[in-house]
């Protein structure tokens, strides 16, 4: 009986041991809301080290700001400022009736009108597909605007699109404005403008809660289409500040071919991978917890800086001219002003 | 990638698994036996508590219902001392988080083969006790709308466990009633779970190392609890039951729980092959 006494309490012992690992929990409270908010961030936010910003003074600081009393909207007030040190476009607090942003590229020009280049560029005629509008402009220089990698780019429409441009001397991107979207897009588009296996970049992402637990970083790589159409023609991608994420990786990538050449602003950065989480009261937090390096190295959260950097002028933007445009346009045909 | 340690420790496991099976695998080669089919069809409904940090802080909580299917008979080798059991299930979790603004869903998918040995009228009349051993895969994907990159969760395990259970075989009025508790409990197997913070577009460009765990009670805990009234009207079963499942592990510095409730409710019958010889049989039911 003692044995079998023993051996019981043994194996409860045991079953006691397993697994244990307690689930942290937050008061539905301001107090609760914000230290969910910031333990969030402190264990999975990537760019600390990179971006040298001292969470823990940040979140005494805004803690101080908190009382029992204050109203959701204040909370959210506190929460978003707090989030703004990041300086990460890819960082929002999300509740129902707002959403914190560090959306920095909305303060410098925009250096962009698709109205312009609509009507002064393609008088109102283009194709349009895939979310994809593509046309052969006048001096023979082909022109696709990709407004959103959120928009799933067919294989079949991408072979219609290059098909059609094929007879053009050389092809402009056109991804200003474009605020990111899904990262294998961009694979799909870049894949059409490289002829063997070409180095991406790599990714890093958290392994622990600590701010050094990182991965070693892994080294990825774009095949070309097999069997389908290839553009192999000088190209120009034109960038502005609202070039952000996926876009800015699209843009990073095609900066390291051989005949691409980028021009117009500094994209808005963005090359954290978001990710998502919630805090007790229901708002959402999306931040970045993995980071992606550009071909060369590089951490462009910040921006990719382009090869040739132009705005749009104050007369040419007053005569409906595209400076960034008309560059790209110069440089394809020879005639770079 | 499954590690060499890892595929050594598989292996161990399965040679003793095997070699455990043939010691006690006396056959009853002498005598011949009838072994009817137990066989039930299950619907279950109740709650679910889940908490996985790979998609969230808070936990979630809702509904699940479920379709199972559980087949029991006497083994061949050794039909009065052996059953085994063939268990599938499928189960959908529909859950919200605390403030009720998210919703999670969860399909998942199992199978469990176990084999048990029988103890006949122990302690009283009509009380059999039976343990064994067994082993089950299940796969577990649950999709958080409101996410983004980390919008889905996917579990998936093979498991090793222990399985025991009672029945006592009784009469309500006329009526034969086999009151049954079931527990099963894995003990070793593998896990696949990504890394902390690791995206499915890292494993999609083919970062695909490190996925699976040789899990044991260090890093998951999982145990599962039957019990069945299973009411005979001749050769149909109609079963009235209560499930749960508790679910915990710590692996990769992510932190997941489940617990799952549900009533169930069944019909099946036992069921017989006759063939064509006239050798004259007896009957061994699976567990009554």
């Amino acid at each position: 009986m003692k044995r079998f006494v023993n051996i019981t309490l043994s194996i409860v012992s045991l079953l006691a041991l397993v697994a244990c690992h307690d689930v942290k929990q937050w008061d539905n409270d301001p107090y609760g809301n914000f230290d969910a908010l910031w333990t969030i961030i402190d264990e999975h936010y990537c760019f600390f080290a990179y971006k040298d910003v001292d969470w823990q003074q940040v979140g005494q600081r805004y803690r101080a700001k908190l009382s029992k009393d204050m109203t959701q909207q204040e909370l959210f007030d506190v929460c978003s400022h707090m989030l703004m040190e990041l300086r990460d476009g890819h960082t929002n607090l999300i509740s129902s009736t707002d959403v914190s942003r560090y959306w920095i590229w909305e303060q410098y020009p925009e250096n962009f009108s698709l109205r312009v280049v609509t009507e002064n560029y393609l008088n109102f005629d283009y194709k349009n597909t895939s979310g994809i509008r593509y046309q052969i402009l006048p001096q023979n220089i082909g022109y696709m605007y990709y407004g959103s990698f959120s928009n799933a780019i067919g294989e079949g429409n991408l072979d219609a699109i290059l098909h059609y441009l094929s007879s053009s001397d050389g092809l402009i991107i056109d991804v200003r404005s474009n605020g990111g979207g899904y990262l294998p897009h961009v694979e799909t588009l870049v894949s059409r403008f490289i002829s063997e296996r070409t180095y991406a970049g790599a990714i890093s992402h958290k392994t622990g809660p600590g701010h050094d637990d990182f991965s070693e970083p892994y080294h990825f790589y774009y095949k070309p289409a097999h069997g389908r159409i290839h553009y192999t023609k000088p190209v120009v991608v034109l960038a502005n500040r609202a070039s952000f994420s996926a876009t800015n990786n699209f843009v990073s990538i095609m900066k390291s071919l051989q005949n691409v050449t980028v021009i117009g602003d500094v994209t808005g950065g963005g090359s954290g991978l978001p990710i998502t989480n919630e805090l007790p009261c229901g708002w959402t937090v999306r931040f970045s917890s993995c980071s992606i390096t550009d071909p060369a190295g590089n951490i462009t959260e910040f921006g990719t800086e382009p090869d040739i950097r132009v705005d749009i002028t104050a007369e040419d933007a007053a005569a409906g001219r595209d400076t960034i445009l008309e560059t790209a346009i110069g440089l394809l045909t020879g005639s770079a002003r | 990638m499954i590690t060499n340690h890892l595929r050594r420790n598989i292996c161990a496991v399965l040679a003793a698994f095997a070699v455990t099976m043939a010691a006690v695998a006396q056959t009853d080669a002498d005598t011949c036996w009838y072994r009817p089919v137990a066989s039930v069809f299950m619907a279950g409904v109740g709650h679910t508590s889940s908490h996985d940090s790979y998609l969230s802080s808070v936990s979630y909580s809702g509904l699940n219902v479920g379709l199972a299917y559980e087949h029991l008979q006497a083994a061949g080798f050794a039909p009065r001392r052996w059953t085994r059991q063939l268990s599938l299930s499928a189960t959908f979790h529909n859950q919200r988080n605390p403030a009720a603004n998210h919703k999670s869903y969860c399909v998942g998918l199992g199978a469990e083969w176990n084999m048990m040995h029988r103890w006949r009228d122990v302690f009283a009349p009509g009380l059999n006790f039976f343990a064994g051993a067994g082993t089950g895969i299940d796969g577990m994907v649950e999709y958080r709308p409101s996410n983004v990159n980390n919008v889905v969760s996917v579990h998936m395990r093979w498991d090793i466990s222990a399985v025991a259970m009672a029945v006592y075989n009784t009469r309500i009025r006329r009526t034969p009633v086999s009151l049954r508790y079931q527990v099963t409990l894995p003990v070793i197997g593998v896990l696949y779970s990504p890394q902390y913070d690791e995206s499915y577009y890292e494993m999609y460009v083919g970062n695909r190392s490190g996925l699976a765990h040789f899990a044991s009670w260090g890093c998951r805990f999982d145990i599962s609890n039957a019990v069945y009234a299973d009411f005979r009207l001749g050769s149909t079963i109609l079963r009235l039951g209560y499930r749960n499942r508790v679910y915990s592990s710590f692996l990769q510095n992510i932190n997941s729980r489940l617990t799952v409730h549900s009533l169930v409710i069944g019909v099946g019958g036992e069921l017989l092959t006759l063939g064509r010889e006239s050798v004259t049989k007896s009957s061994v039911p699976a567990i009554y």
